[in-house]
């Protein structure tokens, strides 16, 4: 009768320490869920400021921006266009 | 005791069988219902709204993009001093107080107050810290280079559902790519309801919107538009219209109509300047159909360039009409080139008539006349050619010079393509590559849609046109350093079965360098006040821009 009580006993010893193990496992790798709001919320923040920065970029560098930006300047359209028709020497015989 | 046994036995293997098939029906049978009330328990099913793709010009420069907005709510149940706080909202809203003061008044758990603001003032909500007020975050539609080539955009409206749906130009036509897949995914909250991850997973494979590359080149584009708006400024025109394509791809570089709309605020402009009206106009081309007519005459070796037209001196009668030259100018024995170079109606009424009506058609269907080019825009319209057995003699000798016969801006550039591209007509296109959510990109290749005329007949028509640049009405006009093939064309406009002589289309379309051509141009005004023929709106106008955009490509003089 001693060897079944001894078995008894370290089968409720096992499953009270497994029970244990997993809770303070279980508590240890759970995730934390104000941290990972905490890093959503950060990766939201920087998504949208990208989000402003690249439209305050292209509003910028947008055509009519520049255009409105060099005539501001002094910047005029040019009227003529001057092109070399024939290749000139660079030095000449003499 | 035998019984005893049989009937525990019997008693039990019932009761397994009735736990068996009840397991049965709720782990497979009621499987997902389960699964459904277990996620419910600890999560929460959102809506996962896909951002609608970019569209960009051929230097990837995005002319229709996405920004953030916001949507102000409130839950009016839980705002308090409802009056202080419409008057606050209201005040940093810019808005009136009526209107937020009549949604905070209704008896409802949730109502819009206003969408569309921005980071600035969400922020100057937020800081009033008043309970019961909310946010929710929405993409909408942000050009940054404002109205540019909105024709060709288009814009994003909303549908029945009140979701985001493309209308008109680009975003009417590539809208299921652009609008992307709706999903939905799960938020997962701890006892507290506090979220303990963004999202467990995305359900129903949302994908955001691809992205379309055009072949607009945003310089000539923004060129083309100034261009444009100043010259029917100038000449006190109605409207005009300007498009500019590769002949050897068919790949639009640049296409406009003025007056547009700001895609933006699409609501506040007539609803008839929402659609392009270089796709969706018909209206007759006058001379510029010219070197439609010769070239078939030429490509069927009925006339050469050298070929002389007997009865060129005077007015034509045809079908008890007498058809007269745009000036009342006649020259008699006049040449197929010379016929070009005045745009002769009465020599044009001789090559129609040398051709024949069966001719006529067979060419008209070879350049594609009445029948949609395939422009991967949405809204083109195709005239309706007559049969064969409606047309009378006059009808025949009026298309011979662009009269009578309706076609769409768009079909009249293909047409000049073809000519310009060794006779081979090109599909046009606005669209050049697709790019997916995950950056792979599919190009969209050159079409030919066929080859109406030979090559040969191509190249003699390309001198014809050379030579009505070089000493024709518009020679004032003209480049002296490039070779430059075109046509004017001043068309009348028929109101009420009557042609109006003070209301005409001034127009102009010719490639550059004639010889190996980069690109075709068609420009068209609707009704210019200041001058009415095309030599006099359309040509300077056509000849000014061909100037910039050669030099922009560095394309050196020809001659």
């Amino acid at each position: 009768m001693r060897r079944p009580t001894l078995i008894l006993a370290f089968l409720i010893l096992t499953a009270v320490g497994l029970i244990v193990v997993r809770a303070a496992v279980s508590n240890a790798i759970s995730p934390n869920g104000t941290v990972l709001a905490k890093i959503s919320e950060e990766r939201e923040f920087y998504k949208k400021e990208n989000k402003a920065l690249r439209e305050d970029l292209f509003a910028k560098t947008s055509l009519n921006s520049i255009s409105s930006e060099a005539a501001r300047f002094g910047f005029v359209e040019r009227k003529n266009s001057f092109v070399l028709t024939k290749p000139l020497p660079i030095a000449l015989k003499r | 005791m035998t019984w005893r046994y049989k009937f525990a036995f019997i008693t039990f293997v019932l009761a397994f069988l009735v736990v068996a098939f009840r397991l049965f029906y709720w782990q497979v049978v009621r499987a997902s219902y389960l699964s459904e009330i277990g996620r419910n328990q600890y999560g929460q099913e959102i809506k996962v709204f896909p951002e609608r793709g970019e569209i960009l010009t051929s230097d990837l420069f995005p002319i229709a993009t996405n920004k953030v907005s916001y949507l102000l709510f409130a839950n009016p149940k839980e705002v308090t001093n409802k009056e202080d706080v419409a008057l606050r909202v209201a005040k940093i809203l810019d808005t009136e107080y009526a209107s937020v003061s009549v949604s905070l008044s209704l008896d409802k758990f949730w109502v819009p107050i206003k969408p569309g603001l921005n980071e600035e003032k969400k922020e100057a909500i937020e800081n009033l810290k008043i309970p019961g007020l909310g946010f929710e975050e929405n993409y909408e539609r942000f050009y940054p280079e404002a109205s540019l080539a909105a024709s060709l955009l288009g814009f994003v409206g909303k549908d029945d559902e009140g979701k985001d749906k493309g209308y008109f130009g680009l975003e009417g036509y590539y809208n299921r790519l652009l609008s992307g897949k709706e999903g939905s995914a799960i938020q997962i909250h701890d006892a507290l309801g506090k979220p303990v991850i963004a999202r467990l997973k995305e359900e129903g494979g949302a994908l955001e919107g691809s992205d379309l590359i055009l072949s607009i080149d945003r310089s000539i584009q923004f060129l083309v538009e100034k261009k444009l708006s100043d010259a029917v400024e100038k000449y006190g025109a109605q409207g005009g219209m300007v498009g500019v394509i590769d002949p050897k791809t068919g790949k639009i570089i640049a296409l406009s109509s003025f007056p547009t709309f700001d895609p933006k605020k699409y609501y506040e402009y007539s609803q008839d300047l929402y659609k392009n009206a270089f796709i969706s106009d018909l209206y007759e081309p006058g001379s510029t159909f010219k070197p439609l007519v010769m070239s078939a005459a030429l490509n069927e070796r009925k006339v050469t360039p050298a070929t002389r037209c007997p009865y060129c001196g005077g007015p034509i009668s045809v079908g008890g009409y007498d058809l007269h030259t745009w000036n009342d100018k006649y020259y008699p024995n006049t040449t197929m080139t010379e016929v070009i170079q005045h745009s002769d109606n009465t020599g044009m009424i001789f090559v129609a008539q040398t051709l024949g009506l069966e001719k006529m058609l067979t060419y008209l269907d070879r350049f594609g006349i009445g029948r949609l080019t395939g422009i991967d825009l949405q809204g083109e319209v195709s005239p309706d050619i007559k049969p064969e057995n409606s047309w009378y003699a006059a009808d025949l000798a009026t298309a011979g010079f662009g009269q009578g016969i309706s076609v769409t801006p768009v079909e009249l550039l293909t047409v000049f393509s073809a000519i310009a591209n060794k006779g081979i007509m090109m599909k046009p296109q606005v669209v050049s590559q697709v790019r997916d959510n995950e950056g792979r990109t599919v190009n969209i290749e050159p079409e030919i849609m066929g080859k109406p005329i030979s090559e040969a007949s191509a190249k003699v028509m390309t001198e014809m046109l050379v030579n009505a640049v070089n000493k024709g009405e518009a020679s004032y006009a003209r480049l002296k350093d490039y070779r430059i093939a075109g046509k004017t064309g001043t068309a009348s406009i028929p109101i009420q079965g009557k042609y109006d002589p003070t209301k005409t289309i001034a127009s102009f379309v010719g490639f550059a360098p004639a010889d190996d051509p980069k690109f075709v141009m068609l420009v068209i005004f609707n009704k210019p006040s200041a001058a009415i023929y095309g030599a006099e709106t359309a040509a300077p106008v056509f000849f000014s821009i061909a100037r910039d955009i050669l030099s922009y490509y560095k394309i050196a003089p020809t001659q």
